[in-house]
């Protein structure tokens, strides 16, 4: 085998012509990328962009199509096997960290690899404590290793999950991959996050660093690389770069797509009206909601965009704040008041926070509203049924089996039953999270036109999504959160998916109205 | 909300046209499963009165199965709400127990009016199942833990009450009346069952509250979020199987004419088992009344059959634990099964028996 030149520092990790193609989705297109050793290689691009699906690819879960090529130090190795890539020292901490919180550091560090002191089937207690410090002294870090996990503070926590990735072990560690890991960090832990980050660096490991975050790429990266429509736009070293460039690259010029305009101009007078509210990421939001208005959320992970919802309709404990229903104050924690009060809530998490998958189709559909059946306390079925058809032809609604288990209707199905049980009560505040996660595109666009007829109806929506197209189809105006507080609000005349992006991922606060 | 029933002719239409409504086709689908535990029912029988026909094909078999096994499914019927939403209630055994032996001494030790030592005894019942639901609601312990701890102290409150020793006494003849008049050859605690099948199944499926139990149970949070008051329906379904054991306490008093300390307990098992077994029959996947109902009666008739084969006749004590326990764990394994088979996706649980198994806090 011919040696490289002495000059030529081989990549940690080098990757030429991957693509991933899904059944009718190309998701990754002859995507090539190096990383040195010892640098932080940031990517960045939009929710599909196929930024998942590369690391996905790297850490064994997809196959890549035929004709990938993938080296580490040189040294080529298969790509779509979980047990090649931790061979090759590929090592990945994901967003939900995979600690036990009531387990000890020392423990948390030891989960996947085992103890390393054992003699005679006992834990040698002395020297695992001094191998867990070791450890996480390689992280820059100085913890009680014997604390439970959950003791720690957020970053500490991501701390200890990156060290565990990072241990030595049988294979070498080369390069480690940080997905989104600062997306449930507050800002003040940031920094903490960045030291352990450089200190991992300066031991000689590439790291991949995935982020929406631009202000953190611009900040701890060396170089960056852009995906766009699973297309590698760019390549190249973070000096000189600003957000603007960056934003641009991830966006690109693409053709705005024709919105439907909104059916109706608003009412005057506010339907739904939000003020000081605060609890889970939220800080501080406050805004009005007209009636046959459709206003959306946008904000990153994090950001409180999928908590305002479910602190308005009472799912999420209120730190503070009003919501007003056509004037009428709405009590927290108290779904029941909440639609009494005339609001629907569609949660994002339908398995979850919606559905019940032990009961039919027709009484999911039915559940909120069972008053319209009773007599004299007795339910009157038929009528049940018939309305639950309705719905169904309404909405089609496929099998049309409202008798059947909610559970065994595919995704999209589902989630039209979801909304058809909150259309049904006529609400005149409809909130939706997420409304179309998971659905496919024709069910998508039904689900548009829904929203856009209850709207049209007179109804007061508020739409959260992390979908900037979503929100430009929809909406009159979007509310754009940042750390918990509106950083943005678009109106009519700024409405685009590029302004949407802009406002999303900016992080200068410029844009701030109060 | 208009639900003006003018909109379905299209649906009718389709559903006339082989002559099923929809559901109705699912049902006969379906059928080979829901009604297993009648065809077993018929088997038992059959099979007992083949092997031992001279004592089992009686007509005191039959009252005894009936009698006795009245209360036991009264307990189930109880039962029945809380398991629906989500809840369990271990200590109805040891609620009947002390309900019995506290009825008896305020009636025997106290001399107490039959009528107003009634009253009081359901009283205390109504106290246990609101204590179950605050401990349940209000610390949000899960029910199992909660239950599991109140049934012991009513096991001790029971030995406290009585000293340790059986209550014997004239109970009044209008109190003894309550179980032994019979109409049309079946003793009162059967009627009395039949009253109480029919208000649970009522409740359970044909009104809102019945609806929201399961719900409750099915999903809490998704319950609550569709406007549910959850904690209410928990605490309400506690207090529903309390006095319900409360009524049976005054049943087994009745018929038997004492109560010991060890009269509650060995009601427990036979109404799980009866609940998961008939939670697997007539309506899959649910806990329901007429599945129950069959399914304890099924137990019932084995249980007597074994006793009565000469073979067995020694065994007699440890044949009926034997038995129920069985019978639960395949009641359970069976609706894990069939659940596997009806759901789509390759990963799907038992939703229902995942909810009802969860320790809720």
């Amino acid at each position: 085998m011919p040696t490289p030149p002495v000059s030529v520092v081989p990549p940690a990790v080098s990757l030429r012509n991957v693509s991933k193609t899904f059944p009718g989705q190309q998701a990754l297109n002859g995507m090539a990328m190096d990383v040195a050793p010892g640098r932080v290689h940031a990517l960045v691009g939009q929710n599909g962009s196929g930024k998942s699906t590369l690391i996905k690819i790297l850490a064994g879960f997809h196959q890549p199509d035929r004709g990938a090529v993938a080296e580490v130090h040189g040294v080529p190795f298969r790509l779509g096997s979980p047990a090649a890539a931790r061979a090759a020292g590929l090592r990945f901490v994901h967003q939900d960290l995979g600690l036990v919180p009531a387990l000890s550091v020392l423990d948390n560090l030891a989960l996947g690899v085992g103890f390393r002191h054992v003699r005679a089937g006992r834990i040698v207690m002395r020297l695992e404590i001094a191998a867990a410090q070791r450890a996480m002294r390689s992280v820059g870090m100085e913890v009680d290793v014997q604390a439970p996990a959950e003791s720690l503070s957020p970053a500490e926590r991501t701390g200890v999950a990156i060290a565990r990735a990072v241990q030595g072990g049988h294979h070498p560690v080369h390069v480690l991959t940080l997905d989104e890991p600062t997306a449930s960090l507050p800002i003040t832990e940031i920094q903490r996050l960045f030291e352990i980050v450089r200190t991992v660096k300066a031991s000689g490991v590439a790291v991949i660093y995935v982020s929406h975050r631009l202000d953190e790429v611009l900040a701890l990266s060396d170089e960056v690389t852009v995906l766009r429509d699973g297309n590698l736009i760019e390549s190249r070293p973070v000096g000189g770069l600003t957000e603007e460039d960056l934003i641009a690259a991830i966006v690109g010029r693409r053709v705005q797509r024709t919105r439907s305009a909104p059916q109706r101009s608003p009412d005057a007078d506010p339907v739904l009206e939000v003020r000081d509210l605060r609890g889970d990421a939220v800080e501080r939001v406050s805004f009005l909601v007209r009636g046959g208005e459709v206003v959306g959320i946008a904000g990153l992970a994090g950001s409180g965009r999928d908590a305002v919802a479910r602190l308005i309709f009472g799912g999420l404990a209120r730190d503070g704040g009003e919501v007003l229903v056509a004037g009428a104050p709405v009590l927290p924690m108290r779904p029941d008041k909440a639609i009494d009060a005339g609001m629907a809530f569609v949660p994002a998490d339908r398995r979850l926070h919606g559905s019940i998958g032990s009961l039919t189709a027709r009484e999911n559909l039915t559940l909120s509203g069972l008053k319209a059946f009773s007599k004299a306390g007795f339910l009157r079925l038929s009528d049940e049924i018939a309305d639950v058809e309705r719905w169904f032809r309404a909405l089609d609604v496929r099998p049309s089996r409202t008798e059947a288990a909610f559970e065994s209707f595919s995704g999209g199905n589902q989630q039209k039953i979801m909304i058809a049980k909150w259309l049904r009560r006529r609400p005149r505040a409809l909130l939706l999270d997420e409304p179309t996660q998971g659905v496919d595109v024709a069910t998508k666009s039904e689900i548009h036109r829904l929203i856009d007829e209850a709207a049209a109806a007179g109804a007061a929506v508020l739409v959260s999504s992390a979908e900037p197209e979503e929100l430009a189809r929809l909406c009159h105006r979007v509310i754009v959160l940042r750390d918990g507080v509106v950083a943005q609000v678009l109106d009519r005349d700024t409405l685009t998916v590029e302004q949407i992006v802009n406002a999303v991922l900016a992080t200068n606060s410029a844009g701030v109205q109060p | 909300m208009s639900n003006t029933a003018t909109h379905q002719p299209a649906a009718a239409a389709t559903s006339s046209a082989d002559g099923l409504a929809p559901a109705q086709r699912r049902r006969w689908k379906a059928s080979v499963d829901r009604f297993a535990a009648l065809y077993v029912w018929a088997v038992v029988i059959l099979i007992f009165s083949l092997w031992v026909p001279g004592t089992f094909l009686t007509r005191s078999t039959l009252d005894s199965i009936a009698s006795s096994q009245s209360i036991a499914a009264i307990l189930a019927m109880g039962l029945l709400v809380p398991l629906a939403c989500g809840v369990f209630d271990l200590s109805i055994g040891y609620t009947l127990g002390i309900t019995s032996i506290f009825c008896s001494w305020l009636m025997v030790k106290e001399d107490m009016n039959a009528l107003l030592a009634v009253a009081l005894t359901m009283l205390l019942s109504l106290a246990i199942g609101a204590l179950n639901g605050v401990i349940v609601v209000r610390l949000r312990l899960s029910s199992f833990i909660a239950t599991l701890g109140t049934g012991s102290i009513l096991g001790a409150l029971t030995v406290w009450i009585c000293g340790g020793e059986q209550i014997v006494g004239n109970l009044s003849p209008a109190f003894t009346k309550m179980s032994s008049a019979s109409l049309f050859g079946l003793v009162a605690p059967f009627y009395y069952l039949l009253a109480l099948c029919l208000i649970v199944w009522y409740v359970l499926e044909r009104t809102a509250p019945g609806r929201f139990l399961f719900a409750v149970g099915g999903n809490l949070e998704a319950a609550r979020l569709a406007g549910i008051r959850t904690q209410r329906y928990m605490f309400v379904s506690l207090v529903t199987s309390a006095v319900v054991a409360g009524f049976g306490g005054l049943l087994y008093l009745s018929t038997i004419g004492s109560s010991s300390t060890t009269a509650g307990p060995p009601y427990l098992f036979p109404a799980y088992a009866a609940a998961f077994l008939g939670a697997t029959q007539i309506k899959p996947g649910r806990f329901n009344v007429w599945g129950t109902f069959v399914a304890i009666f099924l137990l019932a008739t084995g249980v007597k059959g074994l006793q009565l084969t000469p073979q067995l006749a020694s065994t007699e004590q440890w044949i009926g634990d034997f038995f129920y326990g069985a019978a639960l764990i395949l009641a359970v394994a069976l609706s894990i099964s069939a659940s596997h088979r009806i759901s789509r996706k390759p990963a799907g649980r038992s939703k229902r028996i995942r909810s009802t198994t969860r320790a809720r806090s």
